[in-house]
């Protein structure tokens, strides 16, 4: 039903900034962009409220329409090396936390040529084992695989080797869950031919072409290592559960550490040949691993104890979409909520972006915070879809718009912090580097988004009171320095997730005299993180009590990309003084069985 | 879990008189036994067309998997896809079929 889709890369820009605007069509052979101004997107002909404003730009008319994919779900990518491509006898190993064995085959550690079918891949198999699979170039390749699958949501230690003196292939997946549980332990052997593939090393997936990896790992890693000999069970034993794998293993190729730099993608190699990696889709890190211990609650206190990575099938940051065109902000365009409006046979989407003054003045009194981090934890939520008990809270059935359908047949578009993973793990991540449907115009009033806010934008407009218009981000950016530029600043309907840099800023200008106009509900209440390195995307750590869609996993409360616990700000004294949240989290409340009437066209 | 009485016909005729509700307790406890069902094959409805037209379809087994879309349940307004949803579940759970 969708035939066009789009995002920009960014969300806020000055004048003078380059907005790039990335469009995919599904059947079209052209479609039509225009510019326009948002000034009330609230599209029901009986509030007969909505406006927009058309306006010149170069980019606008019709452009040729193609399709373009998106690559949904983690992994880890090693650039190919020497040191990997001169391998002969080899070990491969990590402790592994599989989340959805069951799940077909999966992806663990492989230095892989598919066409060739040269190299290894360390796998899980279809019937949920450790397998390993080797080949030579020549004739099918050899597969080896325990016969017993790993237990769900269980460490286990998966050890393979190959002796190329005499051909051998040795694997054993070790369970390391509780003694009074089965035992998922079982060993294999077998006899192959091995010659090393000279592409990249991949984690948590297989390669197919480089760009886009297939059967992704459901679950965790931890202390992957490869040695250039075939080492013994008790060897590969001792090998991981040693962290100074260098100093034991002068055979050592590689022993990659998670623990390092969690608040990255860098993932770094401990061993002689620096083969450090990075991590794609951004996968959860700053998690338990293996020898987890209890006795502390932050990755920041016992680092050693948080050295696993958590991969998921449906992980998303960045869709990295080809630039269909850019338009550079015009000196002259007034701050305030503007889109590129994109249509295609029937279909119509729209690409938000927020235009604010000039870098480092204002011009206006007052100025309205878009809500962009809050957009970002909402962005494409799908909990309709995933949670059996929704219609019961919302006394409705479950409700789909073409934006839901296309969402529910494209789960590689990533998901919202309100949803969970294919393997049942609360998402943490959320992005606006993708198709983000639930923040533009003519979108649900229900949920808490852009549209809901262009009601206080089209209203200001109405009574005539100008204002700028600044983004979540500027704040987080630039703190109290950027609304000390306004005698008064205003909130939209639900600004929910703050960042410890937007929360300072806010507090900061108003201890220093500023005015704030809180409009919403449930406003300032999740504690949130952005990254430096990866722009575009919140992390969330649902930790703490209270109302919540899922519980946040014990152990790990605390942001991989800042350290900061998560949880609910609204505990802060501060916050109880100045912005309990006891408004009514929408402005239009639906009333009983009334929810679905508030989604687009229901 | 509460069992639907399938002679309460009564409340099949109330649940048509208002879909959205509120709804008396009795049909409250029906709808609430028809939704807390599985995921997995469930009516649900979809606008089509933004406030032109509306279609019943049943959710996949697996995420990811296309909606499967009920052979000529296109309605031109949301109560209509909502009471033929209603009469859908209404049979699976009693397996009493439910006049149009």
């Amino acid at each position: 039903m969708k035939k066009i889709v789009g995002y920009t890369n960014v969300w806020s820009v000055a004048p003078g900034d380059t907005l790039e605007v990335k469009v995919s069509t599904y059947g079209p052979e052209n479609y039509r962009a225009d510019l326009v101004r948002v000034i009330c997107g609230d599209d029901d002909p009986e509030h007969g409220i909505f406006r927009e404003e058309e306006l010149a730009a170069p980019f606008n008319g019709d452009h040729p329409g193609h399709t373009q994919e998106i690559c949904g779900g983690s992994w880890i990518t090693v650039p190919s090396s020497q040191h990997l491509s001169d391998l002969s006898s080899f070990t491969v190993q990590t402790w592994v936390f599989p989340t959805t064995p069951a799940r077909g085959e999966q992806g663990l550690i492989a230095h892989w040529d598919e066409d060739a079918g040269r190299g290894f891949a360390l796998i899980i198999d279809d019937s949920g084992a450790a397998a390993l699979r080797i080949g030579e170039g020549a004739g099918s390749p050899c597969v080896v695989a325990c016969d017993r699958p790993l237990a769900v949501r269980r460490w286990h230690l998966i050890a393979a080797s190959f002796d190329a003196t005499t051909g051998e292939i040795a694997l054993h997946q070790q369970f390391a869950g509780p003694p009074f549980e089965a035992d998922s332990s079982s060993s294999a052997s077998g006899k192959g031919v091995f010659e090393p593939a000279t592409g990249a090393l991949l984690m948590a997936a297989l390669p197919a072409d480089q760009a886009r990896p297939r059967q992704h790992f459901n679950g965790k890693l931890d202390r992957p290592r490869i040695t250039g000999r075939a080492l013994s069970r008790d060897e590969s034993d001792a090998l991981a559960r040693d962290p100074a794998a260098q100093e034991r293993e002068t055979h050592l190729v590689a022993a990659w550490d998670f623990s390092r730099d969690i608040g990255s993608c860098r993932v770094s190699d401990t061993g002689p040949n620096g083969l450090h990696g990075t991590t794609v889709n951004l996968p959860s890190r700053g998690v338990k691993g293996f020898n987890w211990s209890g006795n502390t609650q932050s990755w920041q206190h016992a680092p050693q104890e948080y050295g696993a990575i958590h991969f998921h099938e449906d992980d998303h940051y960045d869709a990295g979409w080809e630039t269909d065109f850019s338009y550079v902000v015009p000196q002259d365009l007034a701050s305030g909520v503007y889109a590129v409006r994109l249509r295609a046979g029937d279909d119509e989407t729209y690409t938000p972006f927020f235009v604010r003054p000039p870098r480092g003045t204002a011009t206006a009194k007052l100025a309205f915070l878009a809500s962009t981090v809050t957009y970002m934890a909402y962005a494409n939520y799908q909990w309709h879809q995933h949670e059996y008990f929704s219609e019961v809270t919302d006394l409705s059935w479950t409700p789909l718009d073409r934006d839901d359908v296309f969402l529910h047949e494209h789960p590689e578009i990533g998901l919202s912090t309100y949803d969970t993973h294919r393997d049942g793990s609360g998402v943490r991540f959320s992005s606006r580097l993708r198709p983000v449907f639930n923040t533009a115009p003519k979108t649900s009033l229900g949920g808490y988004n852009l549209n809901l806010d262009t009601l206080v934008l089209g209203w200001l407009e109405s009574c005539g009171i100008a204002c700028d218009v600044i983004t979540d981000e500027d704040l987080h950016h630039e703190g109290a320095s950027l609304l000390e530029r306004y005698d008064a600043v205003v909130t939209g309907a639900h600004p929910e997730y703050f960042t410890t840099p937007m929360w300072d800023g806010l507090t900061r200008y108003i201890a220093g005299g500023g005015r704030l106009a809180y409009l919403g509900g449930n406003g300032f209440i999740w504690r949130c993180a952005m990254s430096e390195e990866m722009p575009g995307v919140i992390e969330l750590r649902r930790a703490e009590d209270g109302i919540r869609y899922r519980d946040e996993e014990p152990g790990e409360y605390y942001h991989a990309f800042t350290g900061e616990c998560g949880g609910r700000r609204v505990l802060s004294r501060l916050h109880r003084r100045i912005w309990w949240p006891v408004a009514p989290p929408r402005y239009r409340a639906p009333g009983p069985g009334r929810r679905r009437n508030s989604r687009r066209g229901l | 879990m509460h069992q639907i009485d399938p002679t309460r016909t009564d409340l099949i005729a109330e649940f048509d008189a208002n879909p959205d509700g509120p709804h008396s307790h009795e049909l409250a406890l029906v709808l609430n036994r028809l939704r807390i069902g599985p995921l997995e094959e469930r009516y649900i409805v979809v606008c089509t067309k933004p406030r032109q037209a509306w279609a019943v379809a049943r959710m996949p087994i697996e995420r990811g998997q296309p909606l499967e879309f009920v052979d000529g349940a296109v309605f031109d307004n949301a109560d209509d896809a909502s009471r033929k949803v209603f009469r859908l579940r209404w049979r699976a759970v009693t397996g009493q079929e439910v006049a149009s």
